[in-house]
């Protein structure tokens, strides 16, 4: 895990102004691995989601799949790359935390 | 998950009537049994885990979700029992009034499966390769159930003036290599490369071949009915295009990240070399007339058609299972290796190469049909525990959800 240090208030976005000092990053960077890690080590890092952490993936395919089951979990997301480059998402639990403004350190959105 | 678990009971079918039919008349296509074997096959078995196969790669590969997937899919999926037993039976029984319900009930529900599925095809913005492939494949499957409907028309006393033998030509090519053979290219542009990490497809294949062979097609047929010699060149291009996709396919496998070979890659290599072979005997025949270079040429492309569907079932059906599981929040899903255990599949292909060795028996005695027979009762059987166990984990599992 690799924690991340931002200014206060720079990356955490809305009214709630307990905002995070630190978030933690977990990191997967799936490019490569067969059928089926991808997908079931993904679901293993979203389960360890929690109030102050983020988990970014990188992946070689846009893992639709994998969306869906964030989706139902009521955890969010942010993607960007391509079939090309490999595709950065970023998942949270927390609402608050604005995920645009992370993805912009993985690719230039 | 439904059409799945019907295969093995159209397998053991299958089995049945291949035991239990004249041997001597198995091998000519125009025999009944033969024909209601082939309907076993082509509508129980091939159909089946088409439709499935569809039903949920709509949404996930092609962005197109189907409304109401789960009551669409219960009658479909009856409906297409019912009418696969009935026209089968009325072929081995010789039943012919079974023909009368069997016919507009298999009609009218791939009729409805094309439109359900081509308009939310058609809707998909930014079309891939997969999701024209399917639009392709979809499509000669309506033409194929156009000329069925001639066909059985004429087979019920209709004189339509045209020659059913040419019907029946015009048929088979659009079920077998428009409707089967098209849609397993665009399902593999995308699933070998997702499963096995391999490079994409060249760009000329996944652009060019689906509606290359749905040209060819259509190329056949005007010419089969003018008696043009295009007709020919039609059928050897045809061949050649599967015959380059399969060589393609094989590379691909070559080139995976982990080099560890399951038993979905070996299947997927024995489907390959059989389509690969099924080819080439059908140019042979093409060019030299010879009976036995199209005999060889269709039972290798079942078998092309069989072991892609138990290759792409060992991937899909763990991988629903899992998913539905993950949905539902139940911590304790198992890996998807553990769904169906991996000596289990293995079983399987060593079965399946049991049933290739069988088939080549048939070129020395027809009395091989017997042990063809009995080896698919034997595979169906195991495919269906297969199933069905990882069913029994589904089903102990699903309640167990936070969600």
């Amino acid at each position: 895990m690799r924690p991340y240090f931002g200014a206060a208030g720079r990356w955490a976005c809305g009214e709630d102004e307990r905002a995070l000092k630190e978030v933690n990053v977990l990191e997967l960077d799936a490019r490569g691995l067969m059928h089926p890690e991808p997908l079931e080590r993904s679901v293993q890092m979203l389960r360890m989601l929690g109030e102050s952490n983020l988990f970014h993936l990188i992946i070689h395919r846009y893992p639709k799949p994998l969306l869906m089951i964030a989706k139902e979990h009521g955890v969010s997301f942010e993607v960007c790359g391509s079939d090309e480059d490999g595709w950065h998402i970023l998942f949270a639990k927390n609402s608050n935390i604005d995920l645009k403004d992370f993805i912009k350190r993985y690719c230039s959105v | 998950m439904r059409f799945f678990l019907t295969i093995p009971f159209f397998g053991i079918l299958t089995a049945l009537a291949i035991i239990f039919s004249d041997s001597h008349m198995l091998g000519a296509w125009d025999q009944p049994h033969s024909v209601a074997v082939v309907h076993l096959v082509m509508l129980g078995i091939a159909a089946m885990a088409m439709v499935g196969a569809l039903f949920q790669m709509l949404p996930v590969i092609a962005g197109a979700p189907i409304s109401e997937p789960l009551y669409h899919a219960r009658w479909i999926h009856l409906l297409l029992i019912l009418g696969t037993l009935m026209i089968s039976a009325a072929f081995y029984f010789n039943i012919y009034t079974l023909m009368h319900p069997a016919v507009p009930l298999l009609l009218g529900t791939f009729g409805f499966v094309i439109y359900l599925m081509l308009t939310k095809l058609f809707a998909v913005e930014n079309k891939t390769s997969s999701v024209k492939g399917m639009i392709v494949s979809l499509l000669s499957l309506g033409v194929g159930l156009v000329f069925a409907l001639l066909l059985t028309a004429i087979f019920m006393g209709a004189d339509l003036g045209l020659d059913p033998l040419l019907l029946r030509s015009v048929h088979v090519r659009f079920m077998l290599l428009g409707w089967v053979g098209v849609l397993v290219m665009a399902v593999a542009f995308q699933v070998i490369e997702m499963f096995y990490v391999t490079p994409s497809y060249p760009k000329y294949i996944r652009l060019i071949f689906p509606l290359g062979a749905l040209f060819l097609l259509l190329l056949y047929t005007v010419s089969i009915f003018l008696d043009s010699v295009l007709a020919s060149v039609a059928d050897i291009l045809l061949a050649l295009l599967f015959l380059v996709f399969a060589a393609v396919t094989i590379k691909r496998l070559m080139q995976r990240k982990r080099p560890v070979a399951d038993a979905t890659v070996w299947l997927w290599r024995s489907a390959m070399l059989s389509l690969a072979f099924a080819s080439l005997f059908f140019m042979l025949h093409t060019v030299t007339g010879y009976g036995w270079a199209a005999t060889a040429s269709a039972l290798l492309y079942a078998y092309f058609i069989l072991s892609v569907i138990f290759a792409m079932s060992y991937k899909i059906v763990p991988f629903l299972v899992w998913f539905h599981l993950n949905a539902k929040g139940v911590i304790e899903t198992p890996m998807m290796g553990d769904i169906i255990p991996s000596k289990r599949a293995m079983l399987h292909l060593w079965l399946h190469w049991a049933l290739f060795a069988a088939g080549v028996g048939l070129f020395f005695t027809p009395y091989a049909w017997k042990g063809v027979g009995a080896v698919i009762a034997v595979e169906s059987i195991l495919y269906g525990i297969n199933l069905f166990g990882a069913m029994k984990i589904y089903n102990s599992l699903k309640d167990k959800g936070h969600l």
